[in-house]
């Protein structure tokens, strides 16, 4: 007798007609001569019969390496839809080992510890012929376990380049890669005790920051964080800025009003850039009757240029450009007769 | 002569217009419709609540911890759940069960709304509490043991024909979808009928009325509600010699929690002055209550539990009056269901509060015979012709099945428009006096009301200015507290009724 049956006879007003009702779960209705469905619900009396369906649930979906344990259950109901019977046991094959469990309430469960070895995993629960749908499992590596370390450089960084830093290979205590799109954090301590932040994330069991090297010139300490490890420090060393080349210096001559224009540029480093604009500059000019007038000022797109009050005729003359990449020196021996245009420059 | 009939011509207007008016105040009294300005004043205001659930510790650790987010979550989920499937056999639409169920609980449900079409059942689950059996450690599983008391009953034109509330023991799983909770299966384990035991009548006769403020009557009384008056009203009721008030439990006054909490206090108070006065209390409970389908009872139970726990530990109650005048909905919230409503409710009435009698306030002794075998007392109401009062009486206790017959409201309004038309404070005595006298042998009779109001509630009456102009005169007490005619006759009636 699978539904409660309360039996009620129910005088209508026109006589004597008995009719049972039956209750459930979901409501009330007569009992009728056809069969009804709601007669196979198990109810206050069950009758349950074989499990005809497994529901496998899985989970947490994501489980650490060596150390999440995971929870693997099976709701189980026979062919009408009942939960399936207290104390029936089932087989769960987890990635490649079997636990069994035996139902209450409709529910089989397993605890089980998912292995050291990342990746997606397989659960599939049986009894006797019936089986579940196959549920998965992910297993991540054991991101905390992570020592990071920062590859050293092999040569010095020079300044206005992008120097490229690298943490490789992140391997958890198990030797499982840190899976792609974690984050990690650099901090390049400059020597004045500011600092550069780089986050960069991980792909393909890497990490790699690009960093522009501009004004360190003395480098600084490196160190990087990953999973709440952090690496030990290494020192990055900055090569000093030197000349690619002499610079190019050329004077006109401006004798309206006894002056000499001087445009020297550009000041090019060895890595091919010119000086940033700003960078100071000073041109010192050493006529031939033993004057000597110094400018100073700022490059701008790599040029100094500058009006000195020197008489065009008091040659020679000796000027020394001092810029951050060093001192050069020329001699003008001559100057050309200007009529005060852009052309006549002489060196 | 032609003066005479001219003079004739010019006065009849006068006289015929007040009749005409008055007849048709009547008329309008006696159809208990309304007209409403607003589509939205018509409908009925619904509360819904969040979660009913009541949570038992479970007896073994869970695989997870059962937050309390979870639980109103998954509360939610039910409370909505049972409250879809009512309305859904009720309905006899079946699309909303999916917003809570799926599965083979949704199977299930959809099931039970086909039968529900052919067979006329419903359900409707009032209270439950959920003990947790079983939590994935993932949150995608959970499975309760959910203790419900459960109302199941077969319609059948107009009929009532079988009702029974039972506590049931179930086991619920929930699954977590996207959308959140739903209910996945639920089986029930075991049902128990709730064990009810009529209580024994043992009050002396009923002498009273029907109270509220002078100046707050209907929804104002809860909201304005002021100790001192109250205190010197029941003042006059024991001058009038009564020893019984009818008060108005109104339902959204005790189910808001904004209001609920300070309308417990003053109806504790209330009774605390009554007992003091030495005044029993006819409390009227879900007082403009707006529907009564299925799926909104549970939300009456939660009414109930906010005023039962109040009214079961006072000594002063006379008696419950589930509600008042219920038979004025049968035909507009359907017969059967409001029968198997009124039922539910006594059941849970009696429940919560056992030592307490229970009745309904018909509105005329022709129901007086109805739900007669749920009920400690027959009430009704009686506003006819004096000669109709002893024949209501009659008729009352025939069908009464021996129980005592309260007459819970009578009266007669004195409000005058013309000419002492359509009534007066002499015809309202005379009225009041000779219906008392017709109902002396009567377990109680309470008269409407105690005073005169100087505006009814709208919403209760309508806008007919006829209807709440004859409503603002049914009082013993003019609006200014002076006495009326009829409360000498009150007066007199109950003293000697007391002396017999």
């Amino acid at each position: 007798m699978r539904v409660f049956v309360v039996i009620c006879l129910l005088f209508a007003t026109n006589g004597a007609t008995a009719q049972a009702v039956v209750t459930d779960a979901f409501g009330i209705y007569f009992k009728t001569n056809t069969v009804n469905e709601r007669s196979n619900w198990s109810d206050v009396s069950p009758n349950i019969q074989n499990s005809a369906l497994i529901l496998p649930f899985v989970g947490p979906k994501s489980l650490t390496a060596g150390k999440d344990r995971g929870h693997a259950i099976a709701l189980v109901f026979d062919q009408f839809g009942n939960l399936a019977m207290n104390g029936e046991a089932f087989a769960f094959k987890i990635g490649s080992s079997t636990q069994t469990s035996t139902i209450q309430n409709g529910i089989a469960e397993v605890h089980f510890a998912p292995g050291v070895t990342a990746g997606a995993f397989e659960v599939g629960i049986s009894n006797g012929d019936i089986q579940s749908t196959r549920s998965t499992y992910r297993v991540t590596a054991d991101i905390a376990s992570v020592k990071p370390a920062v590859i050293a450089q092999t040569q010095d960084a020079k300044l206005e380049t992008f120097v490229e830093f690298k943490i490789e290979p992140l391997l958890d205590q198990f030797g499982n890669s840190a899976p792609s799109g974690f984050g990690a954090q650099l901090v390049l301590t400059h020597s004045d005790g500011s600092f550069s932040l780089m986050s960069p994330y991980v792909q393909n069991s890497a990490l790699a920051a690009d960093f522009l090297v501009r004004d360190i010139p003395d480098g600084g300490l490196l160190q990087a964080s990953f999973g709440g490890q952090k690496s030990t420090h290494i020192q990055v060393n900055v090569a000093p800025m030197a000349l690619a080349q002499s610079t190019h210096i050329s004077a006109r001559a401006m004798p309206s009003i006894r002056a000499i224009e001087i445009v020297a540029g550009p000041v090019l480093t060895a890595s091919g850039h010119v000086l940033n604009d700003g960078a100071e500059a000073r041109l010192t000019v050493g006529s031939g009757s033993g004057r000597s007038v110094t400018q100073t000022g700022w490059l701008r797109d790599g040029y100094f240029k500058t009006v000195m009050a020197i008489e065009p005729t008091d040659l020679p003359m000796i000027v020394d450009l001092a810029t951050a990449l060093g001192n050069e020196q020329i001699v003008i021996k001559s100057l050309s007769a200007s009529n005060e245009t852009n052309s006549g420059f002489g060196q | 002569m032609i003066r005479r009939t001219l003079n004739l011509a010019a006065v009849i207007p006068f006289i015929i217009l007040p009749l005409w008016l008055a007849a048709i105040a009547f008329e309008a009294l006696s159809k208990r419709q309304m007209t409403y300005q607003y589509i939205s004043d018509a409908l009925d205001p619904l509360s819904v609540t969040e979660s009913n659930v009541k949570w038992i510790k479970p007896e073994a650790m869970l695989a997870r911890q059962l937050t309390t987010a979870d639980k109103k979550r998954a509360g939610e989920v039910l409370t909505a759940a049972w409250q879809a499937l009512a309305a859904a056999q009720s309905t006899g639409n079946e699309y909303i069960l999916t917003d809570s169920f799926i599965g083979v609980a949704l199977d299930r449900a959809q099931k039970s709304v086909s039968d529900a079409s052919v067979h006329g059942g419903r359900i409707a689950v009032l209270q439950q509490s959920a003990q947790p059996l079983f939590f994935h450690k993932d949150g995608t599983v959970l499975q309760l043991e959910l203790q419900t008391v459960t109302a199941r009953y077969l319609v059948s034109d107009q009929d009532l024909i079988h009702h029974q509330i039972t506590h049931d023991t179930g086991v619920v799983t929930l699954i977590q979808q996207t959308r959140g909770w739903r209910v996945f299966s639920y089986e029930r384990r075991s049902e128990v009928p709730l064990r009810l035991i009529k209580p024994r009548w043992n009050r002396a006769n009923l002498y009273g009325v029907n109270y509220y403020p002078s100046d707050t009557p209907w929804r104002n009384f809860w909201r304005d509600f002021d100790v001192q008056i109250i205190s010197r009203d029941m003042d006059h009721v024991k001058n009038l010699g009564g020893n019984v008030v009818r008060i108005f439990l109104s339902y959204q006054d005790f189910l808001d929690p904004t209001t609920a909490g300070t309308n417990i206090a003053n109806l504790t108070q209330l009774l605390d002055i009554a007992r003091k006065k030495r005044l029993l209390v006819i409390p009227t409970l879900f007082d403009l209550k707006p529907s009564f389908g299925p799926g909104t009872w549970a939300i009456d139970v939660e009414y109930l539990e906010g005023v039962l726990p109040v009214l079961a530990t006072s000594n002063q109650i006379a008696f419950i009056d589930i509600k008042n005048e219920a038979n004025l909905d049968f035909v507009a919230h359907d017969k059967a269901e409001i029968l198997a409503w009124l039922r539910t409710m006594i059941a849970l009435t009696r429940e919560l509060s056992p030592e307490t009698p229970i009745s309904i306030g018909w509105s005329s002794s022709a129901h007086a015979g109805t739900l007669v075998d749920d009920l400690d007392v027959v009430s009704y109401h009686a506003f006819g012709a004096p000669k109709d009062t002893e024949t209501g009486l009659r008729r009352a206790r025939a069908l009464s099945n021996g129980l005592p017959v309260v007459v819970s409201e009578i009266g007669a309004s004195s409000y005058s428009f013309a000419f002492g038309l359509p009534g007066s404070e002499g015809r309202q005595a005379r009225i009041l006096r000779d219906q008392l006298k017709k109902l002396e042998n009567s377990a109680g009779v309470l008269v409407w009301t105690l005073h005169d109001f100087d505006e009814v509630d709208p919403s209760v009456f309508g806008v007919s200015p006829w209807r709440r102009n004859l409503q603002t005169a049914f009082g013993l007490y003019r609006v200014d507290g002076s006495e009326k005619p009829a409360a000498r006759v009150v007066r007199q009636a109950f003293s000697s009724s007391g002396e017999n």
